[in-house]
């Protein structure tokens, strides 16, 4: 990943993050993460990381335990380390030996990402958002 | 009109002469202006703020150091002055962040008027410019109204709006956002650091208790904490050498 800026985020080791990750620059993340993971620009799961989520981003390197579905427009990478159960559409797809997958595959989907807010409300959620869990949805139809 | 804001210390015998040579400096500039000094017994929010009221003030500077500018930075609040820093005394760690000279060198800065407009942020009403940061602690957090954010083992949290450690680079002062980093030490007595970094508009840390922070340069202690970012809050002179 490219060298850090102020818009990106790096969950480390020793933290735990529940609920809406969604960020407008690069994720890192070496912990753990239950819930959804949405970003416009590149996501990197190290291989200490443990992640219950649902994943959206424009390119995705994966090492750690990932359980949820993915979503990628560009590349998804998945290491040696990762072990990975859920379902993936991707726009390309490289797979190191040794890497576990459990779930099915999509490839080139033509369909617009989905799209989730990304601008926090003040107190409770945006009107003009979209519920996070249509992510899942558009994997499974 | 420019408004000086001198601090209590500048009294003290041995800064006269500097005082001279730059009330000298700013009045060749065309910039002298009214003149406060802070004291023990006053109430320097209210000293500062009737002065703003009055409504001809369009610059305010703190002379002395990084207490006498976070004084002024809290006086001025919302109101649509300028602050200016003219470091004299003391601990100025602030001055080289903003590209400021010491003393005399920096009537000539105050003068070419080079103003940015900077993000503040706010802790439980407290504004602050550089930083709010604690000791290892455990804590919780809500980031955005989004996510929570959990530490596992004490962390040294810091949320910085402008860096001022090279560990905390990638925090900018003109983004809009505050960035929170987490140090946790991990391994064989915690000899390596892992470090959390998230940027944030807003955010509640719950603590165990009440907690000691240093926001800016003053401590101050908190059993919650409500942070946000005020962007572009603060229009401030700087030099053409700031950090940012």
């Amino acid at each position: 990943m490219a060298k850090t800026s102020s818009q990106d985020t790096i969950i480390a080791q020793g933290v735990r993050v529940e609920g809406n990750l969604i960020a407008e620059g690069n994720i890192l993340i070496d912990g753990e993460v239950k819930g959804t993971i949405v970003t416009q620009s590149d996501l990197d799961i190290g291989v200490d990381a443990r992640v219950e989520a649902s994943i959206q981003a424009r390119n995705a390197t994966l090492s750690g335990v990932i359980e949820g579905n993915v979503r990628v427009e560009e590349r998804l990478d998945m290491l040696a380390s990762s072990k990975f159960k859920g379902d993936i559409v991707a726009g390309l797809l490289s797979v190191e030996a040794g890497a576990e997958i459990n779930g099915t595959v999509r490839m080139g989907v033509e369909a617009e990402p989905q799209t989730i807010s990304t601008k926090p409300s003040r107190r409770g959620r945006s009107a003009n958002a979209t519920p996070v869990e249509s992510l899942d949805d558009s994997l499974s139809s | 009109m420019y408004l000086y804001v001198y601090d209590e210390g500048l009294q003290d015998r041995r800064f006269e002469r500097d005082i001279a040579q730059i009330e000298t400096r700013l009045t060749d500039l065309g910039i002298a202006g009214s003149i406060i000094r802070l004291a023990f017994f006053r109430d320097y929010l209210k000293t500062i703020r009737n002065e703003i009221s009055k409504g001809d003030i369009s610059t305010v500077v703190a002379v002395g150091n990084d207490e006498t500018f976070a004084k002024v930075l809290e006086a001025v609040g919302d109101s649509k002055v300028v602050i200016g820093y003219l470091p004299v005394s003391g601990k100025n760690a602030m001055a080289a962040l903003l590209g400021i000279q010491s003393g005399i060198d920096a009537c000539p800065l105050l003068s070419a008027r080079l103003v940015q407009n900077l993000d503040l942020g706010e802790v439980n009403g407290h504004r602050f410019l550089h930083h709010v940061s604690c000791g290892a602690i455990k804590f919780k957090a809500s980031c955005d109204d989004l996510y929570t954010l959990e530490t596992i083992d004490k962390a040294k949290l810091d949320i910085v709006n402008l860096s001022v450690l090279p560990e905390h680079k990638a925090a900018s002062a003109v983004d809009g956002r505050l960035t929170m980093f987490a140090a946790v030490g991990r391994g064989f007595i915690r000899k390596t650091v892992c470090t959390t970094m998230v940027p944030i508009r807003f955010m509640t840390v719950n603590l165990l208790g009440p907690t000691k922070f240093v926001v800016d340069s003053t401590e101050m202690e908190f059993s919650k904490l409500e942070l946000r970012v005020i962007p572009g809050a603060l229009r401030i002179i700087t030099g053409k050498d700031r950090k940012f």
